[in-house]
């Protein structure tokens, strides 16, 4: 089981490889990745760094560039593509048709992994990537129980990788257009899902406010952890009730359904977090590659420790964590 | 070592706590910036901060009441104009702030546990932590790391207690 | 320019599913999409009852009859769902997810792709053409320049169909935020979205009218409407509008349209709602607020 890590930045990325990661996942700092955040990311020189301490420590480096292509800037998904097959990237991490098209026909060699942004659930829809463009691999969607991640890895002719740890996306990955439907920016096109320079803070009588281009997100008390300034994690009124209409801030957690996945077959695990500091992702990695040696040691006799929980619990939004679409009555 | 930075950081921070808030502004503001700027000076040049252009950041220490001003003008961070309002701020107490800057802990964490603050304009004080995240801190010397991460350690347990 | 009737986003009883459907037979529509796109569960018409009804009203209409899948696939039930859909055998079908492009295109079939199938570019739009393609409804989010772009590079290109009047669909989810507002499982929902058909609001705290929860998707809080952009829409060479149903007044919506494409125009017939995203701009936002044309 390979222990997949974020990296925005060469800190974070010797963080990662120094912590236990197997494969660490880069992205470009432009809108070709799902990370687009001022100073964040790596530019050809950092990539090149980035490749060279992956090489050095006989690690993989993957490159994300799973962002949808803009029809007037096609070339700049293209070029993308080309640097990241430049540096002899162990795979691209792709989620656009047009450019899967592309990285199949000028580069054959190249390993391509579907992102989850492109949101295949079913074994038809991976099949569909796999003969068409050849991928090996697969990152689920955060949307499926873990029954259906069982039944699907049965089926499945490609590597699945599936979510470990991070912050939450509740919606299916790249059919969600909240973020643009408020702010004009999308994961799907730019990248980024509350694009920051939209986002305001300011205390206020109530408490806490969080605006999203002018839009009241949510109002917290003094003592209310707080999570990223999304619409999905915000509290509204519906039929009269203020609530958290869609999440709570909290982060996913899988860390309890190691054996179960592992024995359903998932090649790898998949932690979230580019936009995290180097401090984060030491800690994060640290933990889940304790828990996979523990894992591919001990099988069903794994247990969570409470160390490690704590550890994931304390970087989480909201400090709280969930099982998310794997666990049903979360659904 | 552990010895020193113990009580460096414990009376320090008491010292700090009751003197610093009493100053009309902070007497290390200058030598800070200058350090900065000796410090970032390839990022610098490589206009990694150029967003920070005629922007003011205001970084408030809140225990210790040390409010730093920073813009940039050409080739250099400066000091920001007295009188006028930051265009982003940040704040949070001197454990937090020493814990970001030893690599102990990710500030988005200590954000969502509301331990560390943002006003204004998100996106400056977003980019200004991924520059900082990004920099090679094997270019701070060793000793100065290690004693970073002690009186960190240590001044977290003050403040906690 | 043609008018189509999209598929149905929310529950709502059978016989008034019939009735509904019935009614639409005498508007002006040329196309009607038909079949349950948001949830599996829902089983007032399960995929043979709505095969029944598309088949019957292909019998007694000339309008063009398609069938539409399942958006969001997470079991093996609403996998065999969209495979009784595609396995039709007669009437065109609208894919909205690769499980259903895959099954058509292996068919050999032409089909449709509607706007939760990313296309986003004309390389894109270029190999699902070659697959088999035929017609291509937009993704909401995006604007009248971009799909401009997108057709200027197509060497040759698929019908075209934009969503110009409706609540838009945004987003799906694994879980269903009306059995939450409702403090049900998934698993024990008892249908419950039956009681809001036309979805339930979700506000900001200051009262703004952000949302609509529909189940497992969230649809836009405002109707986007393009009616004001109905000159430019001509002039992209758009060849399809598409209304979204909703409960009420849906005869009004299209008569609006149906109005402008007969030299009629008269933008005052129906609520102003949202034009943002065919702006370039947040989807929320209305800028062309009177008058037929928009701001380039």
């Amino acid at each position: 089981m390979e222990l997949v890590c974020p990296a925005g930045s060469l800190p974070a990325l010797e963080a990662a490889v120094d912590n236990g990661a197997d494969a660490v996942y880069i992205g470009f700092n432009d809108e070709t990745n799902a990370r687009n955040f001022g100073g964040l990311n790596f530019n050809d020189k950092n990539a090149l760094r980035a490749l060279e301490r992956i090489r050095n420590r006989g690690r993989k480096l993957f490159v994300a560039i799973n962002t949808y292509a803009k029809p007037d800037s096609f070339a700049r998904w293209q070029a993308a593509v080309d640097r990241a097959a430049g540096l002899n990237a162990d795979a691209v991490i792709l989620a656009d048709i047009g450019l899967m098209g592309y990285a199949r026909e000028r580069h054959p060699e190249l390993a391509l992994h579907l992102s989850v942004q492109a949101s295949a659930t079913s074994a038809p829809a991976l099949e569909f990537y796999r003969q068409q463009f050849g991928i090996r691999r697969a990152v689920l969607p955060r949307v499926l129980s873990l029954k259906q991640v069982q039944q699907l890895a049965a089926a499945s002719k490609v590597e699945l990788e599936v979510f470990g740890f991070g912050s939450l996306c509740i919606m299916a990955e790249g059919r969600c257009h909240l973020s643009s439907y408020v702010t004009g920016e999308s994961p799907n096109q730019n990248g980024v899902c509350s694009p920051a320079k939209t986002v305001e803070w300011r205390n206020a009588a109530g408490g806490l406010e969080t605006r999203l281009n002018g839009v009241l997100i949510d109002r917290f008390a003094e003592n209310e952890n707080a999570g990223y300034p999304t619409l999905c994690k915000g509290r509204f009124i519906v039929d009269g009730k203020r609530q958290h209409a869609l999440e709570e801030p909290t982060s996913l957690n899988s860390m309890a359904l190691l054996p179960e996945l592992k024995a359903a077959g998932i090649q790898a695990i998949k932690l979230e977090g580019r936009q995290r500091s180097p401090a984060y992702v030491a800690q994060i990695v640290r933990t889940w590659r304790e828990a996979i040696d523990e894992v591919l040691q001990r099988g069903a006799d794994f247990s969570v420790k409470d160390s490690w929980r704590d550890t994931l619990s304390k970087n989480s939004e909201g400090k709280q964590t969930t099982l998310g679409a794997y666990d049903r009555p979360w659904q | 070592m552990l010895a020193v930075s113990k009580s460096i950081s414990r009376i320090g921070y008491r010292f700090g706590c009751k003197i610093l808030p009493l100053l009309p502004k902070w007497p290390g503001e200058v030598a800070f910036i200058k350090l900065l700027n000796t410090q970032l000076s390839e990022e610098l040049e490589d206009g990694l901060f150029d967003f920070l252009d005629e922007q003011i950041l205001e970084v408030t220490v809140t225990d210790l009441g040390i409010r730093l001003r920073v813009s940039k003008r050409g080739d250099q961070f400066v000091r920001a104009p007295a009188g006028v309002p930051a265009d982003s701020t940040i704040s949070a107490n001197s454990a937090d702030f020493l814990a970001i800057a030893s690599g102990r802990e990710d500030p988005d964490t200590l954000f969502f546990q509301r331990r560390l603050s943002l006003g204004g304009q998100t996106e400056i004080g977003l980019t200004v932590k991924n520059r900082l995240d990004a920099l090679d801190r094997s270019r701070i010397p060793q000793w100065a790391q290690r004693g970073l991460e002690l009186i960190a350690a240590e001044l977290a347990a003050v403040v906690a207690n | 320019m043609q008018l189509a009737l999209g598929p149905a986003q929310y529950y709502w009883q059978r016989t008034d599913i019939n009735q509904f459907y019935e009614q639409m037979l005498s508007t002006p529509l040329d196309i009607v999409y038909l079949g349950e796109v948001v949830c599996g569960k829902r089983h007032q018409l399960r995929a043979a009852d709505w095969l029944e009804l598309a088949q019957q009203l292909a019998e007694v209409s000339d309008k063009q009859i398609v069938l539409s899948t399942l958006t969001l696939l997470e079991s093996n039930a609403d996998f065999n769902w969209v495979r009784k859909i595609c396995d039709n055998g007669q009437l065109l079908v609208e894919a909205n997810d690769l499980s259903a492009v895959q099954l058509l295109a292996e068919a050999g079939l032409p089909f449709a792709c509607g706007p939760a199938v990313n296309i986003y570019n004309q390389h894109t739009l270029a190999h699902l053409m070659s697959l088999g393609m035929t017609r291509w409804t937009v993704p909401v989010e995006m604007s009248a320049r971009q799909l401009g772009e997108v057709l200027n590079a197509c060497d040759s290109r698929p019908e075209v169909e934009v969503f110009a009047y409706g609540h838009m669909p945004l987003a799906y989810s694994a879980r269903c935020f009306t059995a939450r507002h409702l403090g049900l499982d998934k698993d024990n929902c008892d249908y419950r979205c039956m009681e809001y058909p036309d979805g339930l609001p979700l506000a900001s705290q200051e009262g703004e009218e952000l949302f609509v929860i529909n189940g497992i998707q969230t649809l836009s809080g405002e109707p986007t409407n393009l009616l004001r952009h109905y000159k430019q829409l001509c002039e992209l060479g758009i060849d399809i509008l598409r209304l979204s149903p909703q409960w009420q007044q849906m005869e009004q919506i299209i008569d609006a349209f149906d109005c402008a494409r007969r030299d009629d125009l008269d933008t005052e017939l129906l609520p102003p709602g949202v034009d943002g995203y065919w702006c370039g701009r947040p989807g929320l936002e209305l800028i062309a607020r009177s008058g037929t044309g928009a701001p380039a």
